[in-house]
């Protein structure tokens, strides 16, 4: 009875329990499924380097007090340890609001799949090394892309007046970034 | 350039492993990753509770319940289905269970209502005119109706379908129900709202 | 193909169709029985204008505390069961089951009276003084957020010299 009682004493786990989905028609789990690291096989890319890209790294490395930074950078090359102090102490001295929205923004990128980040990143890289000249016209037609509803943007893409205004990699960089980026990369989001 | 950021199917199953596999890193005690589930999720999952409840507040309300749920369930989870299967289920759930509770009872009310709750973000901005803008809000009022009107699992079914995309087997582990029973559900649904929302071509 | 109306089969491969989800092959297909079928036809139509309304069905959006509120309840409850359970846990470990039940009731009726409004501290960065991190990816990651710094400069409308370095 007392045994009874002390599991009937259990109402958290019960509780969530009793909500949680059932779970779904029996299915072998993903084989080689690891968060520990990646595994070859299964839909787990096969990668056996450790990975290059640390989910919430950027955002926690700027939010890191001091002591915390040289926890995490200590294993480092003495060499490399001073050149990401140096970088790393520019990003501190932006105001919070900028590094705010900087962390947001990285965690956007780590929501895409795989794919679509490396295909971001690459357009976000192109963007930043336009010509001196491009860059209005293109942070315009960019905003105004990413405003738009899906179609609206399609057709804007696929017109001819847009390939006539901006070259084939302008094109490229409008489109991938317009279809991808969340709304807070805007200016004031 | 849509050939490039297509998902394929490649791309879908690194997305399947990746969102579990974050999900795997919550239960180790990655909070990051929590955090990385959140931002990737919570749009489609409040937008789907909001047009299953068609109430903004009762939407995030049940999100928060939904975002909460899993973020307890971290240390028994398991990846036996797409995460977003999981996720789904819960939101469904919870939008289910809060359409039959009565206790949002006035939301079919407030489809007659000048409602301040209507999203304020539309399309462009940019209308030309107040009859336009008349034109639109009308046609917006007729579509929340012709979705209200569909019982609560056609309604499930038609906005996993349309909004989210998802293939009949996905809504069907979902909903917990067989393929056939989704395909049944959604030729009524999608029955319904020709009904209603042809006229509007 | 039969018409769309005798079947739900049929039907679902019509709004595959519509929704631009059928495959080429089969789409072919539809498209050579739609030039024949007067029924089909209407219901693509009809099921064009029914996608239609519901893409301009847009959601609001989110409040910007969403995730603000979301963390309070997270803390909420973990602090909460951290509170109940500590002065039950030396009883658990006494050979008294009946007192360790007793507790159990006193817990369950806590439970029923009142829901959990204990906080559990939001998953923080502490993850990070334990982690090892690879150079590769501390480099990248501040190549990243350089990039994204860069970006925001040029985005921004009274961004001064836009090919500025930092």
């Amino acid at each position: 009875m007392a045994s009874v009682l002390l599991l009937t004493a259990w109402p958290g786990w019960s509780a969530d329990q009793k909500d949680k989905p059932a779970p779904a028609a029996k299915a072998p789990a993903p084989r080689n499924f690891n968060a520990k690291g990646p595994k070859a096989g299964g839909g787990v890319p096969k990668n056996n380097s450790p990975r290059i890209n640390n989910p919430g790294l950027p955002q926690r490395l700027l939010q890191m007090t001091p002591e915390e930074r040289e926890r995490a950078l200590e294993k480092l090359p003495p060499a490399q340890q001073e050149q990401i102090r140096e970088r790393l102490a520019k990003l501190d001295a932006l105001p919070q609001w900028q590094k705010d929205q900087m962390a947001r923004q990285a965690r956007g990128l780590d929501s895409l799949p795989v794919e679509k980040r490396k295909i971001v990143i690459q357009q976000l890289t192109a963007f930043n090394k336009l010509p001196k000249e491009r860059i209005v016209p293109m942070r315009q037609e960019l905003t105004r892309l990413m405003k738009m509803p899906e179609d609206q943007r399609n057709s804007r893409l696929a017109s001819e007046e847009f390939k006539k205004i901006y070259s084939p990699e302008e094109q490229n960089i409008l489109g991938d970034l317009s279809q991808n980026l969340p709304m807070d990369y805007l200016p004031g989001k | 350039m849509d050939q490039r950021v297509k998902t394929d199917m490649g791309a879908s199953l690194a997305a399947l492993d990746y969102d579990a596999e974050l999900m795997l890193r919550v239960k180790e005690g990655d909070g990051a990753s929590f955090g990385v589930l959140l931002d990737k999720h919570r749009l489609s999952v409040i937008h789907f509770l909001y047009r299953m409840v068609q109430n903004q507040a009762v939407a995030e309300e049940l999100g928060q319940e939904v975002f909460l749920r899993v973020y307890r369930s971290r240390s028994t989870y398991e990846p036996t289905a797409k995460f977003t299967t999981w996720l789904f289920r819960i939101a469904t759930h919870l939008a289910l269970n809060a359409l039959r509770d009565g206790k949002y009872e006035k939301l079919q009310d407030r489809l007659d209502d000048d409602s301040g709750d209507m999203p304020v973000r539309q399309v462009s901005d940019k209308r030309p005119n107040i009859e336009a803008h008349m034109v639109y809000e009308s046609r917006l009022e007729e579509v929340r109706r012709a979705i209200a009107t569909l019982p609560e699992k056609q309604r499930a079914a038609v906005l996993m379908h349309k909004y989210q995309e998802m293939e009949y087997s996905q809504i069907a582990k979902v909903l917990n129900c067989s393929e056939s029973a989704v395909k049944s559900l959604l030729f009524r649904a999608y029955e319904t709202l020709r009904a209603r929302l042809a006229h509007m071509a | 193909m039969n018409c769309p109306l005798e079947s739900e089969e049929n039907s679902a491969l019509l709004l595959a169709y519509s929704s631009g989800r059928l495959d080429a092959e089969s789409a072919v297909g539809v498209l050579r029985h739609l030039d024949t079928c007067p029924a089909c036809q209407s219901f693509v139509k009809s099921q064009a204008a029914v996608w239609e309304s519901l893409d301009a069905w847009h959601a609001a959006p989110v409040s910007v505390d969403f995730d603000r509120r979301l963390y309070e309840r997270i803390e909420r409850q973990v602090s909460w069961w951290a509170r109940v359970l500590r002065p039950v846990r030396p009883l658990l470990s006494v050979q008294g089951l009946p007192i360790a039940a007793a507790a159990g009731v006193l817990i369950m009726a806590g439970v029923l009276l009142e829901r959990p409004t204990v906080v559990l501290p939001p998953p923080t960065s502490q993850s990070a003084q334990a982690e090892t991190l690879q150079p590769d990816q501390v480099q990248h990651a501040v190549n990243e957020l350089e990039m994204l710094n860069q970006f925001n400069r040029l985005m921004h409308s009274d961004a001064g010299d836009p090919n500025a370095k930092m």
